[in-house]
């Protein structure tokens, strides 16, 4: 049979953003890739050095993503605060690590759930977002919104929490662990949803190293790397920080992988609330911002990268966003030669790609 | 906690920048993040940047400074795969030449030109 092209996205039924990949096939196994993804570039960055003041960016920057905004307000506030020179406490560093894994929680459920679905799971992708329900209620109670949350800022966090939603989270997440082990053991039980993951989409540890992937994708594939081990900004390793890793390198192997961390998050915000250092949750700021930074936080995702530059402006000079999902386009793109058609649907959704970040 | 990154800066220029990163770069070792430019009111400062596998905090930098506008950016690709999507980048939305980088993927094609430089008025 001679050469197909199979247009996949701008809008697909697998796809929840807009990214458009062209697929040249023959006899369904795909041959060439190209892609497309500035489909909704929204000027954050030019934004951020023409129409925001460093103050407000906490606020713009955590509309980067509806659903990992904690990290992208996290990093910028991280970086303003290194300009300023502003050293905050230690309920506040707990604060901000209790809402960065409860973020990676939601957002790990959430892209497993979607695998479950385009795999032909739809009971599966049910129970996993039935599940992931709990850590929305403590996201909800704890910042007040369910999605894009505007939690960190400079100098501290918007509000503290009492012993009353401490307890109510702890209750939540004890729960939200039973139900994920249920999920997991589904996964590594279930012959059919092994046939349709184990052995799809196989990145290597060297192809992981070569096209320089980020977070979970790189660590199911045994790469050892993970901002929190490797940029100090908030003092993960004090609460049981493990990273996680499998060898595999396939589409199952990348649920597990972060099944694994949503494990290791729970342990970290029960050991978060059970420790909750005594303080005020914001410190007095004053000055502006000055010099250059670099920050790296782990997004859930993997690496998100800021560049910050200011002289002494209300305005930034730069800031510059690298978000984990475009660092992952390219082994992404690498990864369909020679895969079936097919099992496209399922590499997709098994790097959790968000384009509301890459187009930011 | 304050971060407190170990930001490596070594000066380059356009004509060795590639040399100086295939001299330092292995994939076991170091991470490419990505290139980063920033306009400096007409010239441009221009930042490769590399974080190092199981070390803390440190953040390596090949820096070209004065890029004008018009200047020719050399590829990385052939030392770093996956550097692609970085330098296309700066082709949309610096307006910049860059070696072999395709132009419309991150801007559509009716977006406006070149956004990110300074004098670019949106």
């Amino acid at each position: 049979m001679g050469k197909i092209v199979v247009p996949f996205g701008s809008q697909h039924v697998a796809l929840p953003e807009p990214i458009s990949f062209l697929f040249d096939t023959e006899n369904e196994i795909i041959t060439k890739v190209e892609a497309h993804i500035g489909y909704v570039h929204r000027g954050i960055e030019k934004a951020a050095i023409t129409r925001f003041e460093y103050n407000q960016l906490p606020y713009l920057t955590a509309r980067v993503c509806g659903l990992c905004s904690i990290t992208h307000a996290g990093a910028v506030v991280h970086g303003i605060e290194k300009l300023m020179d502003i050293e905050v406490n230690k309920r506040i560093d707990y604060l901000r690590m209790l809402v960065v894994e409860l973020d990676r929680i939601h957002s790990h459920m959430l892209a497993n759930g979607h695998v479950a679905e385009v795999v032909g799971y739809e009971n599966l992708f049910m129970q996993t977002f039935r599940a992931r329900e709990d850590v929305m209620d403590v996201l909800e109670r704890i910042t007040g919104n369910r999605v894009q949350y505007d939690y960190q800022t400079i100098g501290g966090v918007a509000r503290d929490i009492d012993l009353e939603t401490a307890e109510f989270a702890k209750k939540k997440l004890k729960k939200l662990k039973e139900n994920v082990l249920k999920v997991m053991e589904f996964h590594d039980s279930d012959y059919t949803f092994g046939l349709k993951t184990k052995g799809v989409g196989v990145i290597s540890k060297e192809m992981a190293a070569k096209y320089n992937t980020a977070g979970p994708i790189a660590r199911a594939s045994g790469l050892e790397t993970d901002v929190r081990a490797e940029f100090d900004y908030l003092p993960f390793e004090e609460v049981g920080y493990k990273m996680q890793t499998r060898k595999e390198g396939d589409v199952w192997a990348r649920n597990m992988v972060r099944f694994d961390e949503v494990l290791n998050s729970i342990e970290m915000c029960e050991n978060i609330l059970d420790n909750l250092p005594q303080g005020e949750h914001q410190v007095k700021v004053k000055g502006r911002p000055k010099g250059e930074t670099v920050v790296r936080v782990e997004a859930p995702r993997g690496e998100c990268f800021y560049y910050l530059k200011a002289s002494g402006k209300k305005v930034m000079d730069r800031v510059r966003i690298r978000v984990p999902t475009y660092a992952n386009i390219p082994i992404l793109k690498e990864l369909f030669l020679g895969a079936k058609y097919s099992d496209a649907q399922a590499i997709v959704l098994s790097f959790d790609p968000c384009m509301s970040c890459t187009a930011r | 906690m304050m971060i407190n990154p170990d930001m490596q800066i070594e000066e380059v220029t356009l004509d060795n920048v590639v040399e100086k990163i295939k001299d330092f770069y292995d994939e076991s070792e170091w991470n490419f993040i990505t290139v980063n430019a920033t306009d400096l009111g007409g010239k441009l400062q221009i930042d490769w940047l590399f974080s190092k596998y199981g070390a803390k905090n440190i953040i390596k930098i090949f820096r070209a400074q004065d890029v004008s506008y018009d200047a020719f950016i050399p590829s990385i690709v052939p030392v770093i795969p996956s550097a692609w999507l970085a330098e296309w980048e700066l082709a949309d939305l610096f307006g910049l030449e860059v070696e072999n980088a395709a132009t419309g993927v991150f801007i559509a094609p009716d977006g406006p030109k070149a956004p990110l430089r300074a004098d670019t008025k949106l």
